[in-house]
């Protein structure tokens, strides 16, 4: 073995209490979501931005969507390439962003009455990081829908200790929140040890 | 006829002077410089090349490693995953300076070379993809 030496930094826990979506963010996504389900194909898109320091824990501000090349069917959407992602990342990380939540289609409404789920395949495959905190939306019938019925009509995931849970129906509209705010963000100020 | 000798001898002296220069060999202060010139080149040469692989835009779920010269890309690969935790190794890839490391047998010190770099800045990432559940049955 030629490696001398190793040194490991891990994941840090992380948790969003909720996240703030901006309504004219999700209007560019829903669209780029809704383009391709008019051609009944699957797509995948990332919603990216800051944490902050909300009342009760870190939250999530989106600041913007990510609309990759993908290659996609009626039951499968991938991003085109692994340069691709890694220019993801390298132009969030100069942006001073981080992704949150990675959106999808699914071309029907779920079928077990309770909405759209993960598969084995998003389970394995829809985060752009290996990271705790993610959010992962499921948008069901190809986003033929209306946007305003993102939370409502969407499933949710979170990944929790490397797997993704299901946030429960009733906490949908307490944890994933649409504004119409002009985001403007402050960093918070350290306290000054006295 | 003087002149044609003449011109004879000037073409022998220098094939006669190099001979004799390969006999004796380089001199004490030519091989001092010699072994001067190949100390400094040992020093100047690193132990290693210091190779950053990171997963997130931060320096989270990051490993340094610090690796010789002709390692391969393929252990780096491995040793990646293993130091992350990363199971399913086959679905990533290694990307350095926008190209993705396919060719598992390349030197990390070819590829500092051609990135122009002392220190390797690497990407290990999948292809996010994401499908339902009836299609991929």
């Amino acid at each position: 073995m030629a490696i001398l030496s190793r040194e490991h930094t891990p994941l840090a826990p992380r948790r969003f209490a909720r996240l703030y979506v901006p309504q004219a963010t999700l209007r560019t996504a829903w669209g780029f979501l809704a383009e391709a389900g008019a051609r009944a194909q699957e797509q995948l898109c990332f919603l990216a931005g800051r944490i902050v320091a909300d009342s009760d824990g870190p939250a999530g501000q989106v600041t913007c969507c990510v609309l990759p090349l993908t290659l996609a069917d009626g039951g499968y959407v991938r991003l085109s390439s692994h340069a691709q992602s890694a220019l993801i990342l390298d132009t969030l990380e100069r942006r001073g962003e981080t992704p949150l939540m990675t959106l999808h289609t699914h071309g029907d409404g779920g079928w077990s009455g309770g909405g759209c789920e993960h598969s084995a395949i998003d389970d394995a495959g829809v985060g752009l990081t290996p990271e705790d905190g993610l959010f992962s939306g499921i948008v069901p019938w190809y986003a033929q829908g209306s946007p305003a019925s993102f939370v409502t009509q969407s499933s949710f995931y979170e990944r929790v200790d490397g797997k993704w849970l299901r946030v429960p129906e009733d906490e949908k509209e307490r944890r994933v929140l649409l504004h119409d705010d002009a985001v403007r963000i402050v960093p918070a100020r350290r306290e000054r040890a006295t | 006829m003087q002149s044609e000798r003449e011109r004879e001898r000037r073409r022998a002296r220098p094939a006669a002077e190099e001979a004799a220069a390969r006999l004796e060999g380089p001199s004490p202060a030519e091989r001092a410089r010699e072994e001067a010139a190949s100390a400094a080149a040992l020093e100047a040469e690193p132990a290693g090349i210091t190779v950053s692989v990171r997963t997130t835009v931060g320096e989270a779920g990051a490993v340094r490693l610090l690796a010789t010269r002709d390692t391969s890309i393929a252990e780096i690969h491995e040793e990646a995953c293993r130091e992350l935790g990363v199971q399913d190794a086959g679905g990533f890839a290694l990307v350095a300076g926008g190209r993705v490391l396919g060719d598992g047998a390349e030197r990390l010190g070819d590829l500092a070379e051609e990135l122009g770099v002392e220190e390797l800045a690497i990407r290990l990432v999948r292809r996010p993809e994401a499908g339902g559940a009836r299609a991929a049955a």
